[in-house]
């Protein structure tokens, strides 16, 4: 029998319609987390060159130091975040990055904060490292921002770590800056480590990005993860980086070195031209913003749905509870008498019933195509 | 309204709706269609126009991409000929270009003979023409910015965390 913690997370709920769309000919997917954009080109060649060169063999474990100073340099310019390279650790995607944290932090039973809906690897990920997910609702009134006063109110002796994402998968929700500081005061006075995922940062359309690391008296119980994924549409490439100080760092490093030994050299390489690509991420942004007002706009206009304009990342996270179906059923309906593919809020937290995540990070094809699909199903 | 960006969604599918480019430019239909008439009006907007594939319908036909070498006329240099080419419908794409030759154009013909007969009787004869370099194409991986191949297409995830 295989260890008793696996065994007790469960299965992901959205295996299920990954086969149920699979299945279905001539689909049409709003079902996807990541961007429909190729990898800007300049990567690509670096990745080629590498390989050509011979760049295929492990790197120091922490990654780069080259690639590690152009992060520090970029946490420091946009983020306000003070770290030399030795805090940096470079991951095999943020996934990496979150999973190292949390078992550098927790101890077996210890509480982690963690909103709801969210990213559906933080649940399971918190338990695989011994620790307990504690979710926090966040509401549509609110637009799904994490509140400081609801997060107070599920603090107990155990709780150790608060984990958050913003901007956030599934909601789209941005943080204001005064959510920002209420969660680092709540941090500071209950004396709890923050892992902040801020791997959608740079897709914010409205409003502006606050890196909870950088407040004042944050910088030592912070643990600050991001990458390469969503802003250079390169999620294959497994690159990401975490950053933090002291025995947080030495913590991760540890756990790095004998799990991983190091990111994907060809790609640490590659991602070395990511910081010149300024102009290609404008670019890409300036897109997703037109998808995501052609796509909130659209649904707004089918019958039962409603949906509030998302702020960040590539998430539509439309109200269905006016179609009567639960999200699962809405999810199935779609996809077998419409053959569009959303995934059920409910497998995001139980925050998420009532509401599907839609992604406009396909072509503007598809969301015009979708969205024709849905008005003929429900009017 | 940003202007790149209606160019940039047109330039990918023009056929997109008026109401659809309204909401994604947080804008009217009647703004958009008044800004589309004047982009083409300005001449920024050149055509809209299918990009058919022939060949897969069965339709035989031939590209060539042919060198010319001219003498420039007194008073307009190049442009008489250019423009000469330019209406001719045969021919689909006329530069200027550097290196030993001319001009390089771009024509679609039924077959061989067809180019053949282009070369020698339409271009050849011309008095400034003093020499040409013909290069027939015999496989096309993308043209005007679309890839014509199945191939290239990455399969991705239909659904993902």
């Amino acid at each position: 029998m295989i260890a008793k913690r696996v065994r007790a997370v469960p299965p992901s709920g959205i295996r299920k319609y990954f086969d149920m769309a699979s299945r279905e000919k001539d689909i049409v997917t709003l079902g996807v987390g990541e961007p429909d954009f190729d990898t800007p080109y300049n990567i690509k060649e670096r990745a080629m060159e590498a390989i050509e060169l011979n760049c295929t063999h492990y790197t120091s474990n922490a990654g780069l130091l080259e690639l590690r100073e152009r992060i520090c340099q970029k946490l420091r310019v946009e983020n306000a975040i003070n770290v030399s390279p030795d805090e940096v650790i470079i991951t095999s995607g943020s996934s990496e990055g979150l999973d190292i944290a949390l078992r550098t932090v927790l101890d077996p039973g210890d509480e982690v904060l963690v909103q709801d809906p969210a990213y559906v690897a933080y649940g399971p990920l918190i338990s695989l490292a011994g620790g307990k997910p504690v979710f926090v609702p966040t509401v549509e009134e609110k637009d799904f921002r994490l509140q400081p006063d609801d997060m107070r109110k599920k603090i107990t002796k155990k709780t150790k770590a608060i984990l958050y994402c913003s901007p956030n998968n599934p909601t789209g929700s941005v943080l204001s800056k005064d959510d920002v500081k209420g969660i680092a005061e709540l941090a500071i006075e209950n004396d709890l480590y923050v892992i902040s995922d801020e791997i959608y940062e740079r897709l914010i359309y409205d409003g502006d990005h606050y890196s909870i690391g950088s407040f004042k008296g944050m910088a030592n119980r912070t643990i600050t993860l991001n990458g390469f994924s969503k802003a250079y549409a390169s999620t294959g490439w497994r690159v990401g980086y975490a950053a933090a100080k002291g025995e947080l760092v030495e913590g991760m490093y540890k756990i790095h070195q004998y799990c991983m030994l190091c990111a994907p050299t060809p790609s640490q390489y590659a991602m070395l031209t990511a910081f010149d690509e300024e102009a290609s991420v404008r670019q890409m942004l300036k897109m997703y913003n037109a998808r995501r007002r052609l796509l909130v706009k659209g649904l707004n206009e089918i019958p039962g749905i409603k949906c509030h304009m998302p702020k960040g990342a590539f998430y539509a996270f439309p109200n269905i509870t006016g179609t009567h179906l639960s999200s699962e059923k809405f999810a199935e309906k779609l996809i077998k008498e419409a053959k569009v593919a959303v995934v059920p809020g409910s497998v995001f937290g139980p925050s998420g019933e009532g509401f599907v995540r839609c992604s406009y990070s396909v072509s503007t094809e598809s969301i015009i195509e979708a969205l024709e699909r849905m008005r003929k199903l429900f009017s | 309204m940003d202007e790149r960006l209606l160019l940039e969604i047109l330039q990918k599918d023009a056929r997109i709706s008026e109401k659809d480019l309204a909401k994604m430019l947080r804008s009217s239909e009647s703004e958009v269609k008044k800004k589309i008439d004047e982009l083409k009006k300005r001449g920024i907007i050149k055509a809209f126009r299918a990009y058919i594939d022939w060949e897969k319908r069965g339709e035989d036909y031939i590209t060539a991409y042919i060198e010319v070498k001219v003498t420039p006329q007194a008073r307009t240099g190049f442009s008489e000929f250019g423009e000469m080419l330019a209406a001719n419908p045969k021919v689909e794409e006329v530069c200027v270009t550097s290196g030993e030759y001319d001009f390089t154009i771009k024509i679609t013909a039924k077959d061989i003979r067809d180019v053949s007969n282009f070369v020698t009787e339409t271009l050849a004869p011309k008095k400034e023409v003093t020499g040409t370099m013909t290069h027939f194409v015999m496989k096309k991986f993308k043209e005007n910015g679309v890839v014509l191949t199945d191939a290239a297409k990455a399969k991705k995830l239909v659904i993902s965390a």
